[in-house]
């Protein structure tokens, strides 16, 4: 299967797709930085931000660069949560599924283009799309998972959001820890100033 | 397979299409924004800002007390400000935005010093109270151009103090006793385990005098063209005002908000309505952060509790004693 088959079949027929053993390395980092390149493009158009070459180019070299060592990242530690599953995959194999899995972003860029040029209401229309390309790209994710670890669905979403659920809960931990230890050690004057 | 390709070749094309659009309109509408307005800097925009505001809060003091100690946030603070404001050829104008009852006094003519460098680089200088601009603030605001103030600000209280608390009954109530060795008589002047000497008094009234002489020269300096001497030692008797009494007498100009102190400053720096750009300094978020912490983490959790600290000389509405 080449390259053009393997991005059609994943918008069409994902899991075919994400079956196939002959995907690329450089296609999937290519499908990385078209994804947060539209993405970004469509942000600023829809917000109307104007910004110079250089800025610009920073915007997306950057997300870029952070999202790739957060994929790294993310591969490895539902690497680990598959195998306390009893799922038998390899890191590398999941790596490019999760690169190319973000290839639904692609359509943010045509999408700001629509929507800023028919008058409508953008803004909730945009939250909407952005929200339906969000879901897509997780149930893409979580079929990686499936299928390079052979694992069931539901051990698939269980290992997908473990490491968000324990972000998540470790924030709350924090905000708490926080917003106690200002109210500890915050004091108020006492002085009689003139109030209405 | 022939259908499929065809297919994926044209959404392919559709996408690298509406991306080269999408970023060029980007761009585009940047450029044409910066055609707009010659004076912008590439990138995110600048305008020439020449209203700045400075900001004193809370009791002034040196540096405030950090644990972290990385940066200061007191009068060294707010001089390093006014120096940068003052070095700066776009700023003509700094309005100065007082909410505090005072503080020491050494702190308090630090700053003061400054904004006197201030003015006579040609800058104006208005001051805004806030909530309380009292002793050492308002001690500020004299050097100003105009004070603004509101109606119900708590103003005035021109006069020096310097708290001591006597801790000897409370010492002989739980049964400690403070011993001194000292080099001279007056080494321990101010010390908390007793009662003043009537020597001790009269030394640290004279101080009390000379630093309230130093207030009512400034006060004098700044409010000549509208109170007289006699009229400003009336009103100096350590007295608190609102602020709608204070421009009664003559200690404040104007009555009005910290928008009302913006178009003063515009009016006296000959700055259109329309020009007027506030002056941001950058934040810098680790700065910030740390002094949030350091701030947060100064306050003594008993300090409520506590006596209030002794023996300092300060410009300082002081209504807990």
């Amino acid at each position: 299967m080449n390259n053009l088959e393997i991005l059609f079949n994943l918008l069409i027929r994902p899991n075919y797709a994400l079956k196939r053993t002959d995907k690329t390395l450089s296609l999937s980092i290519m499908v990385v930085i078209a994804a947060l390149w539209s993405s970004t493009v469509g942000s600023y158009l829809i917000k109307g931000v104007s910004v110079n070459t250089s800025m610009f180019l920073f915007n997306i070299i950057v997300p870029i660069i952070v999202k790739l060592c957060l994929i790294i990242m993310l591969v490895s530690i539902w690497h680990f949560i598959c195998e306390s599953f009893k799922g038998e995959g390899k890191a590398t194999e999941l790596f490019p599924c999760i690169c190319l899995s973000l290839l639904p972003y692609i359509f943010l860029a045509p999408m700001a283009l629509i929507l800023k040029f028919s008058g409508i209401n953008v803004t909730f229309l945009w939250i909407f799309f952005n929200f339906l390309i969000l879901v897509w790209v997780i149930a893409l994710q979580i079929s990686s998972l499936k299928i390079v670890y052979e694992i069931n669905g539901p051990a698939a979403t269980l290992t997908y959001f473990i490491p968000f659920a324990v972000v998540f809960v470790l924030s709350i931990l924090i905000l708490i820890l926080v917003i106690s230890f200002f109210f500890i050690t915050a004091s108020q004057a006492l002085t009689p100033f003139l109030e209405l | 397979m022939n259908k499929e390709r065809i297919i994926s070749v044209l959404i392919l094309i559709f996408f690298i299409i509406s991306l080269i659009a999408a970023s060029f309109l980007v761009l585009r509408v940047s450029e044409e924004k910066m055609a707009r307005f010659p004076r912008e800097l590439k990138g995110f925009s600048t305008f020439s800002q020449n209203i700045a505001i400075v900001n004193v809060y809370g009791p002034i003091e040196i540096e405030s007390s950090n644990y972290l100690g990385f940066f200061p946030s007191g009068a060294d603070y707010i001089v390093e400000e006014l120096q940068n404001l003052r070095k700066n050829p776009d700023v003509k104008a700094v309005v100065l935005r007082i909410n505090s009852p005072g503080g020491s006094v050494g702190a308090v003519q630090e700053i003061y010093s400054e904004l006197l460098k201030l003015k006579q680089s040609g800058k104006k200088l208005v001051a805004s109270q806030a909530e309380v601009s009292a002793s050492g603030g308002y001690y500020l605001a004299a050097a100003a151009d105009k004070i603004v103030s509101e109606p119900g600000a708590v103003t005035g209280s021109i006069g020096v103090i310097i708290p001591i608390t006597n801790f000897e009954g409370l010492f002989g109530k739980i049964g400690v006793q403070v011993d001194v060795v000292k080099s001279g008589a007056h080494k321990d002047i101010g010390s908390s385990s007793r009662a003043l000497t009537d020597e001790e008094r009269k030394i640290l009234q004279d101080m009390v005098d000379s630093a309230y002489q130093q207030f009512l020269d400034a006060v004098n300096k700044g409010r000549s063209s509208l109170m007289t001497e006699e009229k400003i030692k009336e009103v100096a008797d350590g007295r608190i005002m609102t602020g709608a009494q204070a421009k009664e007498v003559g200690l404040v100009d104007e009555l009005g908000d910290l928008d009302d102190a913006i178009n003063i400053a515009a009016e006296l720096a000959g700055i259109k309505k329309s020009d007027i750009r506030i002056f941001e300094e950058k934040k810098d978020w680790k700065k910030m952060l740390l002094q949030q912490i350091g701030s947060k983490t100064s306050n003594n959790p008993l300090s409520s509790f506590l006596p209030p600290r002794t023996g300092l000389l300060e410009y300082r509405w002081a209504p807990e004693y």
